[in-house]
């Protein structure tokens, strides 16, 4: 279904709901044509592809929210799931916090550069962009590759009783690459855009494979606190927790690590993150929120100071703000990752680590206490001994056992190149740099 | 969404889907296919959750949709959609071969799948109360009646959410060798989390999960108001008298929630043949297991770790796998050896073997892939005071907050949330925050004594790309570790 045909279906959708005696709704509907190549052992495991559409629906009645979603368009099931949905309000109880939709219209500026038709045409060319990125991999130093390929076109329309009538169509295109040199010597390379000018499967092919190459030569450190220099990949998974704490449910709800402490010093001040919903070509990023409200940059954590959190209409009024257009109908939360960079070649931030480790990637982030943000994350892929500067030999067995207050108040230097990443276990869209975080605690595994 | 009361509908709407699922099977294989497989899956559910004492929100939500698997030329595709139309599904099939010829493409050697018998079989689960019949006030003032009983005991609470989750999953499986597989399957699910503040102590964070195969009646059984009441006070205690766990090495006995995690992360994740040779390679990551290791030891005499998805009742339950093969136990180590894999029919014609039945798709556009079900340590014999009188020096870790385990499945780490000091073989004090870091075979040549009774708590396990949660329960009864030791957490 192309946007007309789903706003017509939003109205009618309004009608309905209007003759029901629902007082505020908002319809999202999202219709898509994706492709996914997977990839194991440098040859095609298999190929999937998904011709979906689906309606989600937020009924207010007298102050009840109720969360509806449905995977047909067609209007007669539509309305009997509408009258399931209203059922349900009218059982529930009042949310005390209930803030109506927002009224529009509003006006939206559409992100650019976040189309590129070229993406679909990939379908016909995908055992090409695959072999590219597998023998660039394997010219690297890798000796076999497992990764994936997706890419597709979706479209995402938004009605409201605020008036809002929106649509937007974006395109998305995500390479994942990693190389073994042997089972326990990996890398792993990301190419992410929204259109193919920035996609680079050559990048993320060579990447891994120097990685898993390099990861080879094995050494011994203790466990202790070390100067650790971060790799984007890593920096988009913790940072990524950093920023989900900012939603204002959260901290409202005495959740978050960042509870009671809006406008305080949490970082050292060379420290900038946003939510980059706006960014141009970056994944995640759209002109409307759930709510319909238009999206903008909200800086977080601004030269360390905890300025902002992210906001739904429920939650600002809660903290006695505006929407940031973050909305999530209950819990508003981020969309993209934005680290401004900072000053530093990436060869002038080895070079600050008198003794330390350089961590490729990371995976399996888990809190030992969620409210204080005490958490450890597995090191994975090559992790690397540094002294002097100089990569000396890779590391087994390692994890960031640390707290992320802690881990913030820490950070010492930023590249200032940014990395556009994105992948299975960071699937918070990111625009980060390298980071040099001093004086971490690192944990080993014992036999 | 189909209406779930009008037993005419439904009858209506199910012979629509088998006509299209038959059309799929013809038209696939009118086209070439070597092997065409369809599958209809519905999943209703409905959601509830009191977040400080506010009911934020409830949810409902309904999917239903086809995906269509083909093996052709040697290559494997797969297409789903929830547009039901004649049309929209022809596409699919073709959209489906198409990409498998791509993929041949990309292959060195074909695909193929293991031969297995041919069901024809329809079940169900019944249970005695429809929870999606049971009206949203009546599962509301469940949770409210929860949260007014545990903010009456005398620990600060700043935080706390519950929330109970409803559903069932209808399928219908059809393939090209005239299988037809047609099954529904209630499930009820409990989670909760509770932040505990003591002054100066700072805070505990507790969340928790139950979940099972069937319908309201099971919540009266789990008794969630009584069970987080009795849990908060402890905490509580924990938190206000706990002490720095031992630094030497220690003996340490976990509780069947700790030995659940454990078996599921060590034994259950890296026993998937699909992980072991590859496929899951760039995500959810290998395996330390090598096929030439059936066989080998990993562990003393007394562990022996069983996959078995036809437990009554489970979270993970189920009588066929989603590639229509019949399910069974799987004995994954017996007496600390390397037994048996996870398989599909992908990977067990690899091996030359027949599959055992542990493909499963997390939806109706999910592919079936190797999964987990109900994992668990079986049973020893002995009591849990006879454990305690074996230990002079140890920690008993009943409950766990943090664990994570690198991607070969080796080097992992638990976080001990309820625990105690032991010695002498008596519990003497609350212990705060001691971690077991040890690789898979550390922990398996530790254990040198397991408990009668194993208990269950329920997860939703992930793997694959899209990702897919399946529901799973995690088991084992307490077992005892010798020369353990634990590390602490940072800042402590």
């Amino acid at each position: 279904m192309d946007s007309g045909e789903l706003i017509e279906l939003g109205e009618q959708i309004l009608k309905l709901a209007e003759n029901k005696g629902i007082e505020d709704l908002a319809v999202l509907m999202r219709s898509s044509r994706s492709w996914m190549v997977r990839f194991a052992n440098n040859q095609g495991t298999v190929i999937k592809h998904w011709n979906e559409v689906g309606v989600s629906v937020r009924i207010g009645y007298k102050k009840r929210i109720v969360i509806g979603t449905i995977t047909s368009t067609d209007i007669k099931e539509i309305n009997k799931a509408l009258d399931r949905f209203l059922a349900i309000a009218k059982v529930s109880r009042e949310n005390p916090f209930y803030t109506p939709l927002p009224e529009g219209p509003f006006k939206y500026e559409s992100i650019k550069r976040s189309y590129d038709r070229r993406v679909l045409e990939l379908v016909d060319k995908v055992d090409d962009v695959v072999e590219t990125a597998i023998n660039e991999a394997l010219a690297s130093g890798a000796r076999r590759c497992a990764g994936q390929l997706s890419f597709g076109e979706r479209t995402k329309v938004l009605v409201t009783t605020g008036g809002v009538r929106v649509s937007e169509t974006s395109t998305a295109i995500t390479l994942t690459v990693r190389g073994f040199f042997n089972g326990d010597s990996s890398g792993t390379g990301v190419s992410c855009s929204r259109t193919l000018d920035n996609f680079n499967p050559e990048e993320a092919g060579a990447k891994a494979g120097r990685i898993a190459r390099e990861a080879s030569r094995v050494g011994n450190i203790e466990a202790g606190k070390y100067d650790l220099v971060l790799d984007p990949l890593v920096v988009s998974n913790l940072f990524g927790h950093v920023l989900g704490a900012a939603s204002g449910l959260g901290v409202y709800m005495k959740l978050s690590f960042f509870t009671n402490l809006i406008g305080k010093e949490v970082s050292t001040a060379i420290l900038t993150i946003a939510d980059g919903s706006r960014e141009p070509g970056i994944l995640g990023t759209t002109s409307f929120d759930d709510e319909g409200v238009p999206t903008q940059n909200t800086v977080v954590i601004e030269r360390g100071v905890l300025k902002s959190l992210l906001h739904n209409s429920m939650t600002a009024k809660l903290f006695n703000v505006s929407s940031t257009g973050n909305a999530g109908w209950i819990s508003p939360g981020p969309r993209v990752l934005k680290v401004n960079p900072g000053d530093y070649k990436e060869d002038e931030i080895f070079e600050e680590v008198k003794k330390g480790i350089y961590i490729s990637n990371n995976w399996y982030t888990r809190y030992q206490n969620y409210r204080e943000g005490t958490f450890s994350s597995v090191c994975r892929d090559g992790v690397f001994y540094i002294e002097d500067g100089e990569l000396k030999f890779a590391v087994r067995g390692l994890r960031i056992s640390d707290n992320f207050l802690l881990l913030l108040k820490n950070v010492k230097a930023l590249s200032e190149k940014l990395y556009h990443v994105y992948w299975w276990e960071s699937t918070l869209p990111s625009l980060v740099p390298y980071i040099l975080a001093s004086n971490v605690n690192i944990t080993k595994t014992l036999f | 969404m189909y209406v779930v009361n009008s037993k005419f509908l439904r009858w209506y709407f199910f012979i629509m889907v088998e006509d299209l699922l038959e059309y799929i099977i013809d038209y696939g294989m009118k086209l070439g296919a070597n092997y065409v497989e369809a599958r209809y899956q519905f999943d209703v559910s409905d959601t509830v959750t009191l977040q400080n004492g506010v009911p934020l929100g409830c949810g409902y939500s309904s999917s239903y949709g086809i995906s269509v698997r083909v093996l052709y030329k040697g290559g494997l595709g797969f297409s789903a959609t929830n547009k039901l139309t004649k049309d929209v599904v022809k596409d699919i099939v073709s959209e489906a071969l198409k990409r498998a010829e791509t993929l041949s493409k990309m292959r060195k050697e074909p695909i193929t799948f293991s031969e297995t018998e041919v069901a024809n079989v329809s079940y169900e689960v019944k249970e005695k109360e429809p929870s999606l019949n049971i009206p949203i006030d009546v599962k509301l003032e469940e949770l409210y009646e929860i949260d007014k009983l545990v903010m009456s005991t005398n620990v600060k609470i700043p935080s706390r959410t519950f929330r109970v989750s409803s559903s069932v999953t209808e399928k219908i499986f059809v393939n090209s060798e005239g299988a037809y597989v047609k099954s529904r399957i209630p499930r009820i699910s409990f989670f909760y989390m509770t932040v505990i503040h003591a002054a100066n102590k700072g805070t505990i964070t507790r969340w928790s999960s139950l979940g099972a195969s069937a319908g309201w009646e099971q919540v009266k059984e789990w008794n969630p108001s009584d069970l987080i009441s009795k849990e908060v006070e402890i905490l509580d205690l924990v938190l206000d008298k706990g002490k720095k766990p031992p630094k030497e090495e220690v003996d340490v006995i976990l509780g069947p929630e700790v030995v659940g995690i454990i078996v599921h992360e060590s034994c259950g994740h890296p026993s998937e043949l699909d992980r072991i040779l590859g496929r899951e390679g760039a995500e959810a990551g290998e395996s330390y297991m090598k096929i030439n290791m059936l066989g080998e030891r990993i562990g003393t005499e007394n562990v022996t770790i069983i996959d078995d998805p036809t437990i009554p009742k489970s979270y993970g339950f189920y009588l066929y796998d989603d590639e229509g093969v019949r399910a069974r136990p799987k004995y994954l180590f017996k007496n600390g050896i390397i037994n048996e894999f996870l398989l599909n029919r992908e990977y067990a014609s690899v091996l030359g073997v027949r599959s055992n039945g542990s493909a499963r798709a997390s939806r109706f556009d999910r592919e079936p892939i190797i999964r987990m079900s109900n994992t668990y340590l079986a049973s020893g014999n002995w009591n849990f005071e006879e454990m305690l009188s074996e230990v002079r020096k140890g920690v008993y870790i009943k409950t766990f907050s943090e664990w994570n385990i690198c991607d070969r499945r080796w080097y992992q780490r638990y976080g001990g949330l309820e625990a105690y000091y032991i010695e002498n073989g008596e519990i003497k004090y609350p212990v705060r925050d001691p971690f077991i870091e040890l690789t898979t075979k550390g922990i398996y040549s530790r254990i040198v004594a397991v408990g009668k009774k194993v208990e269950f708590s329920a997860g939703m396990c992930g793997k694959g790309n899209p990702g897919q949660g399946v529901p799973v329960w995690l088991g084992g009864p307490h077992v005892l570790l010798k020369k353990v030791k634990l590390s602490i957490a940072p800042g402590r």
